[in-house]
């Protein structure tokens, strides 16, 4: 009899504060439309793990079905790997190669990382791993993110890939403020000259191949994810490949972000999840995405010094990875000082600069952390 | 001079990395920029 309600047991007020928090990030995810194809699943998978005696992660000695997906998925990096292809195969250079200048902006923008793990430390984080973990959050970049922290900080892979698609989805919020904060309404109404600078398809596909030589070589760790999104991009701009770039878009995009999100659910087990820990990771995944905004305007700020024709420092901050929320937010603020300035291209320069920026920095972590932690 | 900061603390650690990390992201990006310059030269008259 008392097997019947072993359930019962088994359930105390973690597991029910689990069930809120799952219940949240559904409601986010659909209410909202916060990342619902990321948020939606992991808030599943959240009530699913905490259910009595967690079936999905073991039963009676064997793996189950989100303990097997995980080992093969995040423990071999497969699935992070898997969605950079995809991802790839999504982003369009050209606004980038068109304005290459907007480059810097995209490294600018990435200062919040670094500084975030500095901070990390500081407040709290148990380790150099841990903290580079936290700092990746600011790579305004899912897959970045999970794969960095799939190699750093695996237990708590859960709220890092939570901190990270949430705010990506509140970059409307986070950005104005902070950009309102550090220029003046001068600054603000600058307007920017357009030229429209027709890409050679060659470049196009010299490009991806040019990028992952040069990353793999200054930073072979980083090679799984340069690579195999420049692969992706590759497939897209090569024009004999139609039909596997819509399905890397598709197809392949849709079943590992099922995959990815149900099993990074997994990791959000009461004992884990309820920890001084997740608060370090979602006020550092805040004040990382501060930082970036910040970086990028202030380094616009600075490079006005020097300029005869003025940047306007708001497109600094489109330098981070959220793709095209950023820059959308940066041209209606323009637009708001001044209905008929139009910075919108420029800004997705910027933006396009700050997908490869943040990875080239998740690179560099993944290269640099192991040798400092020893 | 890694071996002598891998002694040093985790802080210490983390700044080295902000300094290293960001000139690295701008190296690494300056590079695409050149790249992009001379492939762009390179191909000027072919179609988009």
């Amino acid at each position: 009899m008392d097997k019947l309600f072993v359930g019962f047991a088994h359930i105390g007020l973690p597991q029910i504060i689990m069930y809120i928090i799952g219940g949240l990030l559904i409601y986010l995810a659909i209410k909202k439309e916060y990342e619902p194809m990321l948020l939606l699943p992991i808030g599943f998978s959240t009530i699913l793990v905490n259910l009595p005696l967690s079936a999905v992660l073991e039963y009676e000695g064997a793996p189950g079905v989100l303990k097997i997906l995980f080992d093969a998925g995040i423990q071999t990096e497969l699935f992070p790997v898997l969605i950079f292809i995809a991802v790839g195969a999504m982003i369009d250079f050209t606004p980038l190669l068109a304005n290459p200048k907007m480059l810097f902006f995209g490294a600018a923008a990435q200062f919040g990382i670094f500084a975030t793990i500095v901070i990390a430390l500081l407040v709290g984080a148990d380790s150099l791993k841990v903290a580079s973990a936290i700092g990746i959050i600011g790579a305004a970049d899912g897959p970045t993110a999970i794969f960095v922290a799939s190699k750093f900080a695996q237990k708590y892979l859960g709220p890092i890939t939570v901190a990270a698609y949430s705010y990506m989805s509140l970059v409307p919020i986070v950005q104005p403020p902070v950009i309102r904060l550090l220029t003046t309404k001068e600054e603000r109404m600058i307007r920017m000259e357009y030229r429209d600078v027709k890409v050679p398809k060659p470049v196009k596909i010299l490009f991806p191949i040019f990028v992952t030589i040069i990353a793999g070589i200054i930073a072979p760790i980083s090679v799984p994810l340069v690579g195999l999104l420049m692969f992706g991009n590759l497939i897209r701009e090569s024009g004999v490949l139609e039909r596997l770039s819509k399905a890397a878009q598709n197809e392949l995009a849709n079943i590992v972000t099922i995959l990815l999100g149900i099993t990074i659910g997994s990791t959000m087990v009461a004992e884990d999840f309820l920890q001084p820990m997740t608060l370090v990771i979602l006020l550092g995944g805040l004040g990382a995405f501060i930082f970036d905004t910040a970086g990028g305007v202030l380094f616009a700020k600075f490079l006005n010094l020097f300029l005869k024709k003025k940047v306007n420092p708001m497109v600094g901050a489109a330098g981070i990875s959220a793709f095209p929320m950023s820059a959308r937010v940066i041209q209606k603020m323009a637009q708001k000082e001044d209905p008929s300035n139009f910075i919108l291209m420029h800004a997705v320069s910027a933006n396009v600069a700050g997908q490869l920026g943040s990875i080239i920095a998740g690179g560099l972590i993944l290269a640099l952390v192991p040798l400092l932690a020893g | 001079m890694l071996e002598s900061i891998a002694h040093a603390s985790d802080l210490t650690k983390s700044l080295f990395l902000l300094v290293v990390g960001v000139t690295g992201v701008y190296t690494t990006l300056a590079l695409f920029y050149l790249m992009i310059k001379i492939l762009m030269r390179a191909f000027k008259d072919h179609d988009a």
